[in-house]
C-alpha cells in the first residue's frame, strides 16, 4: 500500500478483564475503502469502537498522519479528522435533523453552512426533513442523518459500523452508493459490514477478522475470490 | 372562589416550575435524581435574605446574589462529590444527594439559626382583580418564573451550548463522538441549574416563610412536577408544575390544606402506574 495515512498497529482492547481484540493491525490509504468482515463475535465492532476512542485501547498504536490518538477520549479523537458512525443509537432522537447536523459540525461551527449544503447534496431526501425530529424518521432516513452528521467535519477517515444494518435492500444500496461517493470526495472509509459481498465489491481493501484477530488482509478483489472466505462469509463458492 | 384557587395554583406552579426545570436538566446530564435541590434552594433563599435584609440590597440584587450562590454551590457539589462518583449507581448518588441536602440545610441553620424570617419588603395590601387577590411578591415570582421559562427555551433551542445540552442528555456517547466535551456541558448545566435553584429560593421566600427546611418541603412537589412531565423533559417539567400547582390547590376542596403535600405523592404514584415515562417523556431505550 502506498499513501497510507492511518494505521492501527498491534491493537488490543475489550471490556472487563478479557481482550476481545488481540493484536490487530490495519492500514488505510487516503481516498480508499477498507471493509472488515467476519463472523459475529469476531471483534469487528469492538475494534472500530476502539479506533473511535469509545472502547479504550489497552496495547498498540492508533496512528493518524503519524500521531498516536489511541487512549484519547472520543471527543478528542474526533478532533483528529476521524468521524465514527455507530451502528445503533447514531442520531439524537429528540433533536431535529438540522440540529443533528449542527451537532455534527460542533468542532467547526463556522463551516456549518457550506458543509450542510454538501451533505444535503449527498442526501437530498434530508432537505425536506430538516425540521423533523430524528426520532420520528424511518431507519433509512436516520442512517442518512447519522452519516451526514459524521460528514459535517469533513473527516479524513470515516469509521462506519454496519452502515446497511436493518435497512431495506433498496435503502442499503443507496447507502453503499453514498459511501462510494464519499470516497470520490477523497475521504478514506473503514467499515465493518455484515453484507460482506456488497461491501467488498465497492472496497479497495478487505480484512477478515476471526476470534478477535486478523485472519486475512489484502485487496478486496483477492478477498472476494478467496475460496475459503467465499464459503464462510460470502455465502458463495468461488 | 374558583378564580382565587386558580390564581393560587398558578402561583404554586410558578414557584415550582423553575426548580422542576433545573431538576429535569440536571437529571438529563448527571443521570440520577438529585434530591439535593432542596438544599440548593435553601442556600439560595438565605443568600437572598442576607443580601436583602442584612446588606439592604433591593430584591432584584438579592435575587442575583442568590443565583450566583446557587450556581457556585451546585457546581462545587458536582465537582467535589458527584463527578468523582460518576461511575456509581444512580441509587448511590440519590442517597448521597439526600445526605447533601441535610448537610446544606443544617449548615444554613448553624449560621442563621432556626428562626423563621422574611424579606424586608414594604407591607402592602394585595392587589384585587375581579375579586381575586394577589400580592406584589407573588407577581414578582410569577414574572421571574415566566422569564425563566422564556430564557430556558431560548437557551435550549437557539444557542449552540443549549443544543449541546439537549444532545448530551439525549445520547451522551454520541455527543462525545461528535466532539462535544461532556465536562464543558456538565459545567454549563450545573451553573445554569444552580442559578435557577438560587432564584427559586428567593421566589419561595417571597411566598412562604424563610427557614432552613424550606427547600426540603418543596422537594416533593418539584420532583412530582418533573416526573409528571417526563423526567429529563424540560417542557414536561413546566407542564408538570402547572398540573401539580393546580392539583394541590383544588385538593383543598376536599382535603385539609395540610394534606396538600400528599397530592404530589399521589400524582407520582398514579402516573408511574399509568405512564412511567411521564406526559412528555420518552420511553427509555435499553442500549
Amino acid at each position: 500500500m502506498s499513501n497510507v495515512f492511518f494505521r492501527a498497529e498491534g491493537v488490543y482492547s475489550g471490556y472487563g478483564r478479557g481482550d476481545i481484540v488481540s493484536d490487530v493491525s490495519v492500514a488505510v490509504e487516503s481516498g480508499s475503502i477498507m471493509t472488515i468482515i467476519g463472523p459475529n463475535g469476531a471483534g469487528k465492532s469492538t475494534f472500530i469502537k476502539t479506533l473511535a476512542g469509545v472502547v479504550q485501547r489497552r496495547v498498540g498504536k492508533i496512528l493518524i498522519n503519524g500521531r498516536d490518538v489511541g487512549g484519547l477520549p472520543p471527543s478528542e479523537v474526533s478532533r483528529h479528522a476521524i468521524a465514527y458512525v455507530p451502528q445503533e443509537h447514531n442520531v439524537f432522537r429528540s433533536l431535529s435533523v438540522l440540529e443533528n447536523l449542527e451537532m455534527g459540525a460542533w468542532i467547526e461551527p463556522r463551516k456549518f453552512k457550506p458543509r450542510l449544503e454538501s451533505v444535503l447534496e449527498l442526501f437530498p431526501a434530508l432537505r425536506k426533513l430538516r425540521t423533523v425530529r430524528a426520532g420520528n424518521l424511518s431507519g433509512g432516513q436516520r442512517q442518512m442523518v447519522a452519516f451526514g452528521m459524521a460528514l459535517m467535519v469533513e473527516p479524513k477517515l470515516l469509521l462506519l459500523d454496519e452502515p446497511s444494518a436493518g435497512l431495506s435492500p433498496a435503502m442499503a444500496e443507496q447507502m453503499f452508493e453514498a459511501i462510494r461517493e464519499v470516497r470520490e470526495r477523497g475521504i478514506a472509509i473503514l467499515m465493518v459490514e455484515q453484507n460482506a459481498m456488497r461491501a467488498l465489491q465497492i472496497s479497495n481493501f478487505g480484512t477478515v477478522m476471526s476470534a478477535g484477530q486478523v485472519a486475512m488482509t489484502g485487496p478486496a478483489s483477492e478477498i472476494l475470490s478467496n475460496r475459503e472466505v467465499a464459503e464462510l462469509y460470502l455465502g458463495t463458492r468461488a | 372562589m374558583m378564580g382565587q384557587m386558580i390564581v393560587n395554583g398558578v402561583v404554586t406552579a410558578a414557584l415550582i416550575a423553575p426548580p422542576a426545570v433545573a431538576f429535569s436538566m440536571l437529571f438529563g446530564i448527571l443521570r440520577f435524581p438529585n434530591f439535593a435541590i432542596g438544599g440548593y434552594i435553601t442556600v439560595g433563599v438565605f443568600t437572598g435574605y442576607a443580601a436583602n435584609v442584612l446588606f439592604g440590597l433591593p430584591l432584584w440584587a438579592a435575587s442575583l446574589a442568590a443565583m450566583l450562590a446557587g450556581a457556585a454551590v451546585v457546581w462545587a457539589s458536582d465537582r467535589i462529590i458527584f463527578r468523582p462518583m460518576r461511575t456509581s449507581s444512580p441509587v448511590t448518588l440519590l442517597v448521597v444527594s439526600i445526605a447533601l441536602t441535610f448537610v446544606l440545610e443544617h449548615t444554613v441553620r448553624l449560621v442563621f439559626g432556626a428562626d423563621v424570617r422574611g424579606f424586608d419588603l414594604p407591607l402592602e395590601r394585595p392587589l384585587v382583580f375581579g375579586g381575586m387577590h394577589i400580592t406584589r411578591p407573588q407577581l414578582y415570582l410569577m414574572g421571574a418564573s415566566l422569564l425563566v421559562v422564556i430564557v430556558t427555551h431560548f437557551l435550549l433551542t437557539r444557542t449552540r451550548i443549549g443544543k449541546a445540552m439537549r444532545a448530551m442528555a439525549d445520547n451522551s456517547q454520541l455527543a462525545e463522538v461528535r466532539g462535544i466535551r461532556s465536562v464543558l456541558v456538565r459545567v454549563m448545566v450545573t451553573l445554569y441549574c444552580g442559578a435557577l435553584l438560587g432564584l427559586s429560593g428567593v421566589s419561595a421566600g417571597l411566598d412562604l416563610v424563610i427557614e432552613p427546611l424550606l427547600g426540603w418541603g418543596l422537594t416533593i412537589p418539584i420532583i412530582a412536577a418533573a416526573i409528571l412531565g417526563g423526567i429529563g423533559s424540560v417542557y414536561g417539567a413546566m407542564l408538570g408544575a402547572v398540573l401539580v400547582g393546580l392539583a394541590e390547590e383544588f385538593a383543598t376542596l376536599i382535603l385539609p390544606s395540610s394534606y396538600k403535600i400528599g397530592v404530589g405523592f399521589a400524582m407520582i404514584t398514579i402516573l408511574l402506574l399509568l405512564r412511567p415515562y411521564g406526559l412528555l417523556g420518552q420511553p427509555e431505550i435499553k442500549k
